[in-house]
């Protein structure tokens, strides 16, 4: 009996112990993404999926997450997300949007509204998904829908970190909404490992639907 | 139905090397036009896909050489706009219907005006869009030489070259009356028969007035024929909701008895959608 007292003790240090070994344990990658230029490129996802063993089915946040139109645009313009999370989309505008997607991850279009619409839109497809206003054609945003827990946006500094790797082999994918020449490579992270992976993404020129005011039709006076 | 609103404002510097429209090249007369206008417009969401668009310009108009022409406009407008389809790509249809009135320094041109346009337009994709239109319009004035009624046909195109560079070309074709003015040298050189009796029978029937516009004993008229329109302009954009439009328009008016006039304007525009 008081075998087992001590061990009632001592069982969440046990626990304790194994979850911190577990965590120290876990890798990490800062993913580095430069243009053929060695400029940063900011709004690139990077994202790991597990090759030899079957990773966690990724699970879903309860509270959505927000892409907001502010200033006829969309923010932030790529949102990276695992499938099954909701997304709303606040309209903080004084004009009303049409948001909508032909993707085929997700189609869905939320007529003409102002503040935040009550219906919230489930991603529930790994894929891309190119978000527009129907009203307003130039404003463009991306959601990367992904299969995988393990990924992270790069800043303007184009660095992304991803922590949290058990140890293992990886497949490593980059994606960027201009991306011309896909970027991908397997991986290994080690226990503990705290690695850098630098690559250069070769970007298409970022061509965007004409917002400023067009010059005023002919006519003869 | 949602609505909202926009607004809009424009300074316009323009040289036209024909502004008094006249066929003889010594009387051609050129000058520059200053004009300063704004424009709003409310937006009603019929449906999904169909729109109304409500609004009303203003413009101020100088003409410092020949002030006569100086002038305070307004009108309004409405708009149905159909879009078939979600997205940049979906191809648009139109039918604007406009009046207004004009005010002139020479009160003689003060009046009214009425026009209807229907057109479609189609971006091709992120950088080419296309557009024609078809277009009616009239012009009433206190003195009936000034009067007009035209039908106009029109097609541009424009192609964002970058994200800040915009280039268009358009062309277009108007079927009416159209005014013009000569010296009372080159006028009753015609009227009179120097040029011959088919030319005399003409101008004996087009509507005429004296006007001192272009200068002392000058004779305004109206001809009947059809203006043939091009136009090329670069605008580059100098902010999300600014750009600085640089335009050239050619306009050739072919009337009767072989009256014929040319007229070339360059403009520079400053545009701001508020």
């Amino acid at each position: 009996m008081a075998m087992l007292r001590r061990l009632s003790v001592f069982r969440p240090l046990l626990f304790g112990l194994a979850t911190a070994s577990v965590l120290d344990a876990a890798g990490t990658v800062q993913v580095v993404m430069k243009d053929v230029k060695g400029q940063p490129v900011a709004d690139a996802v990077a994202s790991l999926t597990r090759l030899d063993a079957p990773g966690p089915a990724p699970a879903a946040p309860d509270q959505p997450v927000a892409i907001v139109q502010q200033n006829e645009e969309f923010r932030p313009y790529v949102t990276p997300l695992v499938a099954g999370t909701r997304v709303i989309f606040p309209n903080e505008d004084k004009i009303q949007h049409h948001v909508f997607s032909l993707s085929p991850a997700k189609q869905f279009d939320i007529p003409l509204y102002s503040g935040t619409p009550k219906e919230s839109v489930v991603f529930d497809q790994p894929g891309i998904v190119t978000l527009g206003c129907n009203i307003h054609d130039w404003m463009k945003a991306y959601v990367v829908v992904l299969a995988t827990p393990y990924y992270a946006k790069a800043g303007d500094d184009g660095k992304a970190a991803i922590g949290g790797l058990p140890a293992g082999r990886y497949h490593l994918e980059v994606w960027h909404p201009l991306l011309a020449v896909n970027v991908d490579r397997d991986i290994v992270i080690g226990e503990r490992d705290d690695s850098t992976q630098v690559i250069s993404l070769t970007l298409k020129p970022d061509r965007r639907i004409r917002r400023a005011p067009d010059a005023p039709g002919g006519g003869y006076k | 139905m949602g609505q909202d609103l926009s607004s809009s404002g424009g300074l316009t510097a323009a040289w036209n090397d024909n502004l008094s429209h006249s066929a003889l090249a010594a009387d051609e007369r050129t000058a520059e036009v200053y004009t300063a206008s704004g424009s709003f417009d409310q937006r009603f969401s019929l449906t999904r896909d169909l729109a109304l668009l409500a609004g009303g310009t203003a413009a101020l108009e100088t003409c410092p050489r020949y002030d006569d022409l100086d002038r305070v406009s307004a009108g309004a407008h409405a708009e149905l706009r159909k879009k078939f389809g979600l997205g940049p790509l979906a191809p648009v249809l139109s039918l604007d219907l406009g009046a207004g009135g004009a005010a002139f320094r020479d009160s003689y041109r003060d009046g009214w005006s009425a026009d209807v346009t229907a057109g479609l337009a189609k971006r091709v994709n992120d950088a080419w869009r296309v557009a024609v239109k078809a277009d009616w319009s009239r012009q009433e004035a206190r003195q009936t030489v000034y009067d007009c009624e035209n039908r106009g046909l029109s097609a541009e195109t424009s192609w964002d070259v970058t994200d800040r560079w915009q280039v268009a070309l358009g062309v277009g074709r108007e079927w009416g009356q159209q005014e013009a003015s000569a010296s009372w040298n080159a006028w009753s050189y015609r009227y009179y028969g120097g040029a011959g009796p088919a030319v005399a029978n003409y101008y004996g029937q087009v509507p005429y007035t004296y006007s001192n516009t272009f200068g002392p004993g000058w004779v305004a008229y109206r001809v009947t024929g059809h203006a043939d329109l091009g136009w090329l302009s670069l605008a580059p954009a100098l902010g999300p909701d600014t750009a600085l439009p640089l335009r050239y328009e050619a306009v050739e008016v072919y009337a009767g008895a072989g009256t014929r006039y040319i007229s070339h304007q360059l403009s520079l525009s400053l545009l701001h959608r508020f």
